[in-house]
């Protein structure tokens, strides 16, 4: 673990952050001319191969909980998040013991059966709402390649998984050339969609209900792209924001899964603090494989079914902690970037967890879940009941509504909040 | 009246809750011959009706007591209302499947049950074949990502790999091609755009013909050469570099190999065994060896021992791609092994001796693309005025000097003529030039505002691509005509749009001939392309696309190996290919007196005298378990989950795969069973508590049965008489699995002993699969659903009973053969409608 954190930390230097703070800049490209309102974000992790929640959740719910072994991890940022126990979404049976991943954000009901239709993730429901008021409307980010975004008729965004091309999309101005380059790109695409959509009209009037739906479907993509493409037309002449940072190298080795995430944490991070995006999903993918952590020998999808056997539970520990270690090191970097004279991390809403309550037995239910940051009022674990869960997506309601958003319902929500979790004063 | 009340969750997630009842087929229990509805309803039936429900149902289901919130005795006798007709079907299914009324009230007579079902099925077909009426059977299909990226490539003739690029499609009981489900979003669109430019842009021809060239490398030049004399020996004799252990350090790239331009390669491996009596198996691989690049395996070969023998494969390289060898099974010198001799020529034990790999390429079956023809005809190619550099990284070799362009005098004439059939191929129908028109007016447009020729030509044919007509499989209520018809054969059996020979029958407007089709059918079955029929078919119905989902655990099942995986795979496929060839009775997937072995197979289930890695057709010895797919690794392996097996999830695979049998999902709040491997109990055991609840019992009466069938077979499909067991305190001496001692012990005993819901009993799996051989047309009838499913792009539903049951009587003779079956359901009705 030593090691490990060692690394980490240099690794970290790399991408030192000494940027101007937003304190200077107003967001850019605000459409107003008034000071606009303190932007607000939201960002989500979900572990998917869940966490061992003994050593997760305290015993005692309150302010008064004892640590337990990740949550030391989190020591440093106690009075600045809330333990969630006895939460989940109803009815995620699905199609395999993982399925719920897909409806982590979007609480669906029973994920990958026949019949099945993914919803908006909250995300996307959200950035929707926000409108373009950013170079980029969302991140759905991975250390794999599927993300936890999803559209709102339910069709997964692919996630981005190379930190380098993030940089690269979000930092690095073209030459001029290929900035005209881009935007002849652009222009061409909203030229192909506009002759699309005409053809689409042409087709057969007479068709069934169930073919119309599919081509309205259709339509409906085509003039969405459209619209991205021409704020994207808008954005691609001006000039992307300056930082400090070097441009990342990814880290080649797929099983370095940690190093991953913390890279992408390190994004996020920058990210956010340029007003780039307002929402950014992270879905930190478990694997069939040995992740490179010191002392753990096994594939890590099979350590997770650990059939109660004590040695695989301890490795598993320490692939856990090291996860909680990189999110306790995010919420850090979230905390010192000052943003007219408040922390990054009281604007925005930080959403860490699982969609599987207990991995080794497939259960989607008792999800662990850890909110920072968001002014919200912290420092407590609020514990719900095991045998009858609070459906998440009260949480989500919470979380739509520090984002600014007018929203009394998502999801499976059957209250606009969580008992005992409010914003400050 | 909501039927189901179900009052802690809102009622809109009702009819998702019922979906998955009522999407099942459940006509398990069906008559043999066609149940012919008659046109008016007679009192006597729907008084029956009234009777049965009265009889059975509404002591639970009726106006005092509604037990799962449903209430029976004042659903509407008809069939005009979808929510009456899901409640309508789930209450057939578990008439049918047994469940209900539950065991320990009366059980209804059979010809009771069989009223019920038939009005059922009748009312719910009738009222099916009214909607097929006006908006046809299959729902507007888009193309999945599989079938995109195969047309694609066969459209243009270019080796893009664009499936990574589109998100996964939406599955419905395991079919990725289903109408209905497959929706498309804005995020999608985007890709498509991105796609459809870059494969346009690699099928143009913008150098001259890169002509095949032969080189021969080896593993001893480049970094490999320093491996020599310290971990490789390099024979003097022949020049060989052998190689002893399958460690993936020092890399066994051919480091010197790189592909030199995009296409297609033949590689030719020339080696043997060194100092071994048994063949040495490898693994080649091929991609971007850079760390964090993409590799894939190609596969598994051997090297006999004695005369260097070659092997031969071909490969769609990227430009830079290289090869890898790796031996697998070898563990012994390397210069890190302290027991080891000071020099590998000195060591005496197993070796892989690679002569050389003989690479030519690339080839090309056209040049230019046939996207080039389609799109530029034979307009000439010519080096532009002034010199263009090449971007970085995209496009040919920059060394290959300036890039040509495609040049035309008449630029407005020429896309008038060429776009119309580019879209007619793309289409798959003729285009005439007026329904071009909008593609030629991008074209002028694009020209207009500063793009050249084939900038403009490109644009033009993205939209093409981007287009309903190429991303949706467009089809007319009623019959289908021949281009339609031609496209669905198509995509049915190759995946991909339709080849030449069968536009040309189509534009002949001959494919609807019953010979002609069922001669095409012949012709696509054996063809090389079908292959992608066996592999995507069989990852539908069995699963086998998560083949990967899990590996298993190294201390339980430390005998598992890649090699064995993918022996797994081609096992099953290669199954459903000889089935598919030689004609064979459908009964054999579920029971056969050979498999399709190599050697690793043989020796996991234990077949003697089969050695190497070729699959073969072998005959099981007297007394094997083995034969039909229910035995076969890779079934037994996705339906577990690489730590333990569930009986349930099993039990829920063989009911629906095999049985037709959609069985009602859990209701909510029912706690998980979490397994345990220390040995104390079985997870049977933890489920008979589950089970004795009365709530649960109705339907794990029905799911568990099959899945204690399969408790004889671990999570790898090997054969068990005992679960492995990871103890807190062994006892005993430690067991051994190729002469290494390993962490399990033997834990519980296995009962593979059952019960069916119709009391029907047997002792272990053999028993078992009798029970299911007693019902070929049970089984037959699952097969062609889930053919019809992949075929048609829609589940088959009660409207297509009639004509599953015509081809079930009329195949029954020989035993429901499965290449009959395929050209029954193409000729049927069903299949040729929309």
């Amino acid at each position: 673990m030593k090691s490990l954190s060692r690394r980490a930390m240099l690794k970290g230097a790399g991408v030192a952050i000494g940027l101007p703070l937003l304190d200077a800049m107003t967001p850019a490209f605000a459409r107003s001319a008034n000071k606009p309102a303190a932007p607000r974000r939201f960002v989500a992790m979900c572990a998917t191969l869940g966490f061992h929640t003994p050593f997760l959740l305290p015993t005692q719910s309150g302010r008064d909980f004892a640590l337990t072994p990740y949550l030391e991890k989190l020591k440093d940022h106690r009075n600045d998040l809330t333990v969630f126990s006895g939460l989940s979404h109803p009815e995620q049976s699905g199609a395999n013991g993982h399925s719920s991943e897909m409806t982590w954000l979007t609480a669906a009901r029973r994920p990958g059966l026949a019949g099945f239709k993914n919803s908006v993730s909250l995300d996307q429901f959200i950035a929707e709402k926000l409108g373009p008021q950013t170079r980029f409307p969302y991140l759905a980010l991975t250390t794999s390649s599927e993300s936890l975004s999803w559209t709102s008729n339910g069709i997964a965004i692919p996630g981005e998984s190379s930190p380098a091309r993030l940089f690269q999309q979000l930092f690095v101005n073209g030459t001029p050339a290929e900035v005209a380059g881009q935007v002849r790109g652009l222009k061409r695409g909203q030229s192909i969609l506009d002759t699309v959509a005409g053809e689409s009209k042409k087709l057969d009037r007479q068709l069934g209900a169930k073919d119309r739906e599919k081509l309205e479907e259709y339509l409906t993509a085509v003039r969405g792209l459209e619209t991205r493409l021409l704020e994207s037309e808008g954005w691609a002449t001006k000039p992307k924001p300056r930082v400090e940072a070097k441009p990342p190298t990814d880290i080649q080795n797929r099983n370095d899964a940690i190093g991953r995430a913390r890279l992408m944490y390190e994004m996020i991070t920058l990210a956010l603090q340029t007003d780039s995006t307002r929402t950014v999903t992270l879905r930190l993918a478990g694997m069939n494989a040995v992740p490179v952590i010191d002392g753990v020998k096994n594939d890590w999808h099979n350590l997770s079914h650990h059939g109660q056997d004590v040695e695989k539970i301890e490795e598993l520990k320490l692939i856990e902690q090291a996860e909680f270690q990189a999110f306790a090191e995010f919420l850090g970097r979230l905390k010192g970037v000052k943003e007219e004279g408040a922390a990054l991390l009281d604007r925005t809403a930080v959403l860490f967890g699982s969609n599987l309550g207990n991995a080794s037995s497939h259960d989607w239910r008792n999800l662990p879940i850890v909110v920072a940051g968001g002014g919200f009022k912290h420092g407590q674990h609020l514990a719900f009941d095991k045998q009858n869960n609070t459906p998440l997506s009260n949480l989500f309601v919470s979380i739509a509504q520090q984002m600014g958003l007018e929203v009394d319902r998502f999801g499976s929500s059957t209250s606009a909040s969580v008992k005992g979790f409010e914003l400050k004063g | 009246m909501p039927l189901f009340r179900l009052s802690h969750i809102p009622s809109a997630t009702l009819a998702l809750a019922l979906f998955a009842l009522a999407s099942s087929n459940g006509h398990s229990q069906l008559p043999a011959t066609p149940h012919i509805p008659p046109k008016a309803e007679p009192k006597s039936t729907t008084a029956a009706i009234r009777a049965f429900l009265a009889m059975h149902c509404i002591d639970c289901h009726g106006a005092d007591v509604q037990k799962g919130e449903l209430r029976l005795d004042e659903l509407a006798l008809d069939f005009t209302k979808a929510e009456t007709r899901e409640t309508w079907q789930a209450v057939k299914e578990r008439v049918e499947a047994g469940t209900m009324p539950p065991a320990k009230k009366p059980r209804p007579a059979k010809t009771e049950k069989d009223v019920l079902a038939n009005w059922v099925q009748d009312g719910l077909a009738a009222s099916e074949r009214a909607r097929f009426k006006t908006e046809g059977r299959v729902t507007l299909r888009r193309l999945n990502r599989t079938e995109y990226d195969n047309t694609l490539r066969d459209l243009l003739g270019v080796p893009v790999d664009v499936k990574e690029l589109l998100p996964a499609d939406a599955l419905s009981h395991g079919f990725d091609n289903i109408g209905e489900a497959l929706s498309i979003s804005s995020v999608q669109m985007n890709r498509y755009l991105e796609a459809a430019e870059l494969a346009l842009n690699a099928a143009v021809a913008r150098t001259a013909k890169h002509e095949p060239q032969t080189k021969s490398f080896s593993l001893a030049e480049g970094r490999g050469a320093s491996n020599i004399g310290k971990h490789w020996h390099k024979r003097p004799e022949d020049g060989a570099t052998v190689v002893f252990t399958s460690a993936t350090f020092p890399s066994t790239q051919i480091d010197t190999f790189r592909a030199w331009a995009r296409g297609r390669y033949t590689v030719k491996l020339t080696g043997y065994a060194y100092q071994s009596q048994t063949a040495v198996p490898f693994a080649l691989y091929y991609g971007n060896f850079a760390r964090g690049g993409d590799t894939r395996l190609q596969g598994y070969h051997e090297f006999t021992p004695g005369k260097p023998t070659s092997i031969a494969v071909e490969l769609d390289l990227d430009p830079g791609d290289s090869l890898q060898t790796l031996p697998f099974g070898l563990k012994g010198f390397n210069a890190y092994k302290k027991d080891n001799p000071d020099l590998p020529e000195q060591y005496t034990g197993r070796g892989f001796a690679l002569i050389s790999a003989e690479v030519t390429g690339p080839e090309f079956t056209e040049w230019p693309s046939r996207g080039h023809k389609l799109l530029f005809g034979d307009l000439p190619l010519k080096p532009p005025g002034k010199t263009v550099v090449p971007p970085k990284g995209k496009g040919p070799n920059p060394k290959s000097g300036p890039l040509l362009d495609i040049v035309s005098a008449n630029p407005e004439a020429d896309a008038a003529k060429l776009l119309p059939q580019f879209l007619s191929t793309a289409f798959r129908r003729p285009v005439t030039k007026e329904q071009a028109e909008p593609y030629i007016k991008l074209f002028s447009d694009e020209l207009k505002n500063g793009a050249n020729f084939r900038e403009a030509m490109l644009a033009a044919a993205a939209a093409g691509l981007c287009s309903p007509d190429f991303l949706y499989l467009r089809e007319k209520p009623g019959l289908l005509d021949d281009h339609a018809l031609a496209t669905r054969l198509s995509y049915f059996l190759w995946r991909t749009m339709p080849d030449e020979e069968l536009v040309q029958l189509a534009n002949a407007g001959k494919l609807k001939q019953p010979a002609i089709l069922r001669q095409q059918t012949e012709r696509l079955l054996n063809h090389r392309n079908a292959r992608r029929f066996t592999t995507d078919f069989t990852d539908a119905w069995l699963d086998l696309r998560n083949i990967d989902f899990t590996t298993p655990d190294r201390q339980l099942y430390p005998e598992y190996d890649a090699l064995l995986q993918d022996s797994l795979l081609q096992e099953t496929r290669s199954f459903f290919d000889e089935v598919l060839k030689q004609n064979l009775p459908s009964r054999t997937f579920l029971a056969s007196d050979f498999s399709m072995l190599n050697g690793r197979l043989a020796q996991h289930y234990g077949v003697p005298g089969v050695e190497g890695l070729a699959i073969r057709r072998v005959p099981l010895p007297k007394g094997s378990v083995r034969g039909g797919l229910l035995t076969q690794g890779s079934v037994l392996k996705v339906s577990a989950n690489g730590t333990n097996t569930s009986p349930v999830v099993r039990g829920v695979y063989v009911l629906e795969r095999f049985m037709g049998i959609i069985p009602p999902p859990p209701p909510p709040g029912v706690p998980a069973v979490e397994p345990d491997i220390r040995g104390a109990k079985t997870l049977r055991e933890l489920l008979a508590k589950h089970r004795s609840v009365e709530t649960c019992a109705g339907c794990h009466r029905l799911i568990d049965p099959p899945g204690f069938a399969l408790e004889s077979f671990d999570v790898i499909g090997g054969w068990r008489d005992n679960f492995r067991a990871i103890p807190v305190q062994p006892k005993g001496p430690p067991l051994k699995v190729n002469g290494e001692n390993v962490r399990y012990r033997n834990g519980p005993p296995v009962d593979a002993s059952g019960q069916l819901t119709d009391g029907r009993s047997f002792q272990n799996f053999d028993e078992f699969r009798k029970i299911l051989l007693a019902d070929p047309d049970r089984f037959a009838r699952c097969l062609i659903e889930k053919l019809i499913a992949f075929g048609t792009g829609r589940e088959a539903g009660p409207a297509d009973q009639i004509e599953i049951s015509k081809i079930i009587a009329s195949s029954a003779m020989g035993g429901h053969k499965f290449r009959d079956l395929i050209h029954a359901i193409i000729q049927s009705e069903t299949f040729r409608t929309k």
